[in-house]
């Protein structure tokens, strides 16, 4: 993906970072915030053969729970590893956690005993960037359905026009050189179901989401799925991010 | 296992009688892609303790066993009935193979594949592997530095970690290229697990010809600790491997929290999601890097197999031979620090005697004095020990401080950061452990448990703290 393109639908997709630049740079403070939020994260990732058969052996999916918590001093954000299944490889990252603070540079590996993992610790070197996250993220993870203008009204700056529906889909399509991005959004929410980008004809990257209705009608983002063309062309690379047990602390 | 392979060596030595007889023909026969090297100096060390002549041939280890057999019988065809053939892994093979050609007194296989090796099975695809993971990594450097964009403060996070992935997956290649090269060569078939050859050779028609004919038969077997991490370099470099593999968690690490922090942070961003599936991805293809090279060498994958880093335990035993069973090095460095089981075998099982002026059995393998702190030693303020090339210098310094500097230009590699003076001991119980001068510990190396373990001081830079045999137990950050 060229850095343009990149820049067109970080324009189209950012519902509500639309002020930031950078990828550690803070986003603007939403309006109402979480004091914590925790979700269970498993990703997996699958090679697929150009017929859709399996490429290699198969692999364990890794699961963690992705919790950010905020204090007086900010937010921190804590991946913990789940511990090893019984009969799985034992690793170093089993029953660990991975620690990193906005506002603040590197990484903390803590063991399953709670000591910190210096190996695998990153030192908070100045060459790092401040890792700088914000609340709002939890927007397009758990979207407002009240806020479908909004995200019309985003799609439409990016892409123009829809070109055409899709089902209950409205279609954008917009072009750049022999770049071709497809992006098919929800026509009611505004929420993005799926977005593709084509070279020269030829699938490069496409990533679709997943929604499940919370009774208090927000749309829990629980999957993206991720295909792209590997380095070599010929497999292509299925990551799967699938999210549940979000649970969401009291408000700030 | 070994300490009493030890034991019973120093019981051998202490019950055997001296010879009085002439020396048993011992020929040494290397395995795949070996040379007489593999044996010489392994032969050497023996020789002067054992009633033994040794022969160290080369033979033409691409082709096919009954190939590499005639050959051996060519070259020492004319060694009397009470010679003993030692092979090491192919070797081993040929070795057996020989004996139906002519009268062998003993046959001791080390390391060997007598069921054959999955490795053979699986090589190329290991090879792909590796290549794979590294090309990947290469894909996502450049896609995140080739030019400034959004996402490059993340390329700065990141980059150390892809390039220990594209250096773990490269060194890992290297590791094995060689082999993949081999798969032409007429032997590798017969090493296969559906190996016809060595079914007739394990086939009850030739082990009761053995059984008759070669009046002592012993299998060495050796299973390689954790031979998982990082295995095609642990193969070949224990502290390498070590390193390596704490690089690649650092990695996966790194770039599973990268993900996760775009994929928080920016849930809506294609390129943010397609970036994170892409150090998804990469931290997935690190975190198959064990499990993958288990799959090679053991066409199980669960790494549960006893295994020496090639061949799996259940295939080294020698069947209807006794076994010896071997915590112990990796399949490539057997021959070079087996002298005590192989003593052991030769004078339980075969009956060579020792010499009378047999000196005490070989310690195990380990750097000179001047660079290691041996089991035992201690340091005082002002006392240091310098690395062999002597580019290295861990000093004890006057304020108590334990610091590793480059000597040519005082550069501090490693301190304990310790500042109250007394000692640093290199404790009997295997723990390296800086002491103020009232008895209190205020750093260790945490390895107790580990009787015998040594510091060494290495040219590499390194600074290791190596058990009795040579596994290394802690090495500086």
């Amino acid at each position: 993906m060229t850095v343009r393109v990149a820049r067109l639908f970080a324009l189209a997709l950012l519902l509500v970072v639309a002020g930031q630049s950078r990828s550690l740079r803070a986003a603007q403070p939403a309006a109402v915030s979480p004091a914590a939020v925790a979700v269970d994260v498993t990703v997996t990732h699958t090679l697929l053969n150009p017929d859709g058969s399996h490429a290699g052996p198969s692999s364990s999916p890794t699961t963690f729970t992705l919790e950010r918590r905020h204090a007086s001093s900010g937010w921190t954000t804590v991946l913990r590893y789940r511990a090893a299944p019984d009969g799985a490889l034992p690793t170093p990252l089993d029953g660990a956690r991975v620690e990193y603070a906005d506002g603040a540079r590197g990484l903390k590996v803590y063991a399953n005993d709670g000591r910190l993992n210096t190996r695998l610790s990153q030192e908070a070197d100045a060459g790092l960037p401040v890792f700088d996250g914000a609340a709002r993220w939890l927007d397009a993870l758990l979207a407002d359905p009240r806020q479908g203008d909004d995200r019309r009204l985003a799609l439409r700056r990016a892409h123009g026009t829809p070109v055409g529906r899709v089902g209950r889909l409205d279609r954008y399509l917009s072009r750049s050189g022999g770049t071709v991005t497809e992006v098919l959004a929800d026509r009611r929410t505004g929420v993005v179901m799926e977005s593709s980008v084509a070279r020269d004809g030829v699938l490069q990257q496409r990533v679709r989401f997943e929604y499940a209705a919370r009774p208090d009608g927000s749309l829990f983002r629980h999957t993206i799925r991720t295909e792209q063309a590997t380095a070599e062309g010929q497999e292509r690379s299925m990551v799967t991010v699938a999210f549940s047990n979000l649970t969401v602390g009291s408000e700030r | 296992m070994r300490t009493s392979i030890l034991a019973l060596v120093v019981l051998c030595l202490l019950a055997a009688r001296p010879v009085a007889g002439q020396d048993r023909p011992t020929v040494f026969v290397h395995g795949l892609n070996g040379s007489p090297s593999t044996w010489r100096d392994t032969a050497d060390r023996l020789r002067a303790t054992l009633a033994i002549s040794t022969y160290v041939p080369g033979v033409p280890w691409s082709e096919t066993f009954e190939a590499q057999a005639s050959d051996l019988q060519r070259q020492y065809g004319s060694l009397p009935a009470s010679t003993i053939a030692l092979g090491h892994s192919n070797g081993g093979i040929v070795a057996r193979q020989w004996s139906r050609a002519r009268s062998l007194s003993g046959v001791m296989t080390v390391g060997s594949p007598q069921q054959g090796a999955p490795a053979v099975d699986r090589m190329l695809s290991a090879l792909g592997f590796h290549e794979s993971l590294y090309n990947t990594a290469g894909a996502v450097l450049g896609a995140l530095g080739a030019q400034p964009n959004e996402w490059w403060d993340l390329y700065v996070f990141v980059e150390l970690a892809l390039r220990y992935t594209q250096g773990a997956s490269y060194s890992s290649w290297a590791a094995i290229a060689g082999l993949g090269v081999l798969s032409q060569y007429p032997v590798v078939p017969q090493m296969s697990t559906r190996s016809g050859f060595l079914g007739q050779l394990n086939g009850s028609a030739n082990l009761n010809r053995e059984a008759t004919d070669v009046p002592a038969r012993v299998g060495i077997a050796y299973e390689l600790e954790g031979y998982w991490r990082m295995g095609p370099i642990r193969l070949y470099d224990r502290v390498a491997a070590e390193i390596w593999y704490s690089r690649v968690w650092y990695a996966i690490g790194t770039l599973e929290a990268a993900g996760s922090f775009l994929v928080a942070n920016y849930p809506a961003n294609f390129t943010a999601l397609t970036m994170a599936s892409r150090l998804f991805a990469v931290a997935n293809g690190l975190r198959r890097i064990d499990p993958e090279w288990c799959l090679t060498v053991t066409n199980d994958g669960t790494c549960r197999t006893p295994h020496d880093g090639i061949v799996p335990v259940w295939s080294q035993y020698y069947p209807g031979g006794r076994n010896i069973f071997v915590h112990g090095p990796s399949h490539v460095q057997e021959p070079q620090v087996s002298d005590g089981v192989i003593t052991y075998g030769l004078t339980t099982h075969m009956g060579v005697q020792l010499r009378a002026t047999a000196p005490p059995p070989p310690p195990p393998p380990g750097p000179t004095p001047a660079d290691v702190l041996a089991s035992g030693d201690s340091l005082m303020p002002g006392e240091s020990r310098r690395s062999s090339n002597n580019e290295y210098e861990l000093v004890y310094q006057h304020d108590g401080n334990l610091v590793l500097y480059r000597v040519g230009d005082g550069h501090v590699l490693w301190a304990s950061m310790t500042f109250e003076p007394g000692q640093v001991a290199m404790q009997g119980d295997g723990n390296l452990v800086v002491y103020n001068a009232g008895g209190a510990a205020l750093w260790s190396s945490g390895t107790a448990g580990h009787p015998g373990a040594w510091l060494a001081v290495q040219g590499d830079s390194n600074l290791v703290v190596y058990d009795y045999y040579g596994y290394p137990l802690w090495w500086r950050p």
